[in-house]
């Protein structure tokens, strides 16, 4: 096999695992904040900071889905903000209504 | 980190599902604002009946449907290096915890109806029903896009270079787990 052709392949292979492991490792993250939210509102909370802690934790989830499995950490920044914007929007949003 | 040539790639998947999937974060954007107003203005009644909600069902709903994001993730990272029975086999798991999930939430609705509950009970129940049953139409579709792709994929219809079938269809689930991130706190933990 041509050296840069393996090379290629070397590099591409290599790529496919780190981007198979760190989709492990937020699909992990993804469930830990789940479980977390869900136990936190099991004991009863209901203070404005868990509020606000429960939707801090949504706009993180949301943050890795648009950025990592979506895949637009790679896309122009027009296009990733768009989507991450309308996120932040949304959740801000909650949060100050929430506190009126 | 990624270097600057990458970051310019265009969006993953066919254009036109973008327009569609920035219409529908648009429309689930309103709706979600339209509940924490009416929340704010009717507190103790939404407090009061979000008691009679299934936080576990919702818990349940919303890892199956991070689990099948990351089964299409992985059936995308797949078919980009040709592996198209590992395709296959992502786009199937994430169809069966679909599925999983549809079965949680027939059971869920069912047990509001059974209970005499419809929308025009109260404004509370008028919104969890209308969010709720909004998101499960867009998993039914966004099923049937997964479907439809497997079924291409076994055929052979993708490989390392041609995969924007498998893009298009993986954005559009992604988009349907984004809005239950929001929808199952709003409606089922902030009380």
């Amino acid at each position: 096999m041509d050296h840069s052709v393996s090379t290629r392949l070397h590099h591409s292979v290599n790529t496919w695992a780190h981007q198979q492991t760190r989709a492990k490792r937020i699909w992990f993250a993804l469930m830990f904040l789940t479980v977390f939210v869900y136990t936190c509102g099991r004991f009863g909370f209901s203070s404005q900071w868990f509020v606000i802690l429960v939707l801090a934790s949504s706009l993180l989830k949301g943050y890795w889905i648009i950025a990592e499995y979506m895949g637009l950490r790679q896309v122009a920044r027009k296009w990733r903000w768009l989507v991450q914007g309308w996120l932040v929007l949304v959740i801000v949003l909650i949060v100050i209504i929430h506190q009126l | 980190m990624p270097m600057d040539t990458e970051r310019t790639k265009p969006l993953p998947g066919d254009f036109a599902i973008w327009i569609f999937i920035f219409a529908e974060l648009m429309v689930f954007g309103v709706l979600f604002i339209a509940y924490a107003v009416t929340r704010s203005l009717h507190r103790e009644e939404f407090a009061y009946y979000q008691q009679f909600l299934d936080r576990e069902t919702g818990a349940l709903n919303t890892l199956l449907l991070i689990t099948s994001s990351y089964f299409v993730v992985k059936a995308v990272l797949a078919i980009k290096q040709d592996k198209v029975q590992q395709c296959v086999n992502g786009l199937g798991l994430a169809l069966l915890c679909g599925c999983g999930f549809l079965v949680a939430k027939t059971l869920e609705f069912s047990d509001k109806f059974s209970a005499g509950i419809r929308l025009s009970t109260n404004t509370f129940y008028m919104f969890y029903l209308s969010l709720t049953f909004f998101h499960f139409m867009h998993v039914i579709l966004g099923m049937v896009i997964l479907a439809a792709i497997l079924f291409k994929a076994r055929a052979g219809a993708y490989n390392h270079r041609e995969h924007t079938g498998v893009e298009t269809g993986a954005s559009y689930w992604h988009m349907v787990d984004l809005v239950w991130i929001i929808l199952f706190p709003l409606v089922y933990i902030i009380r």
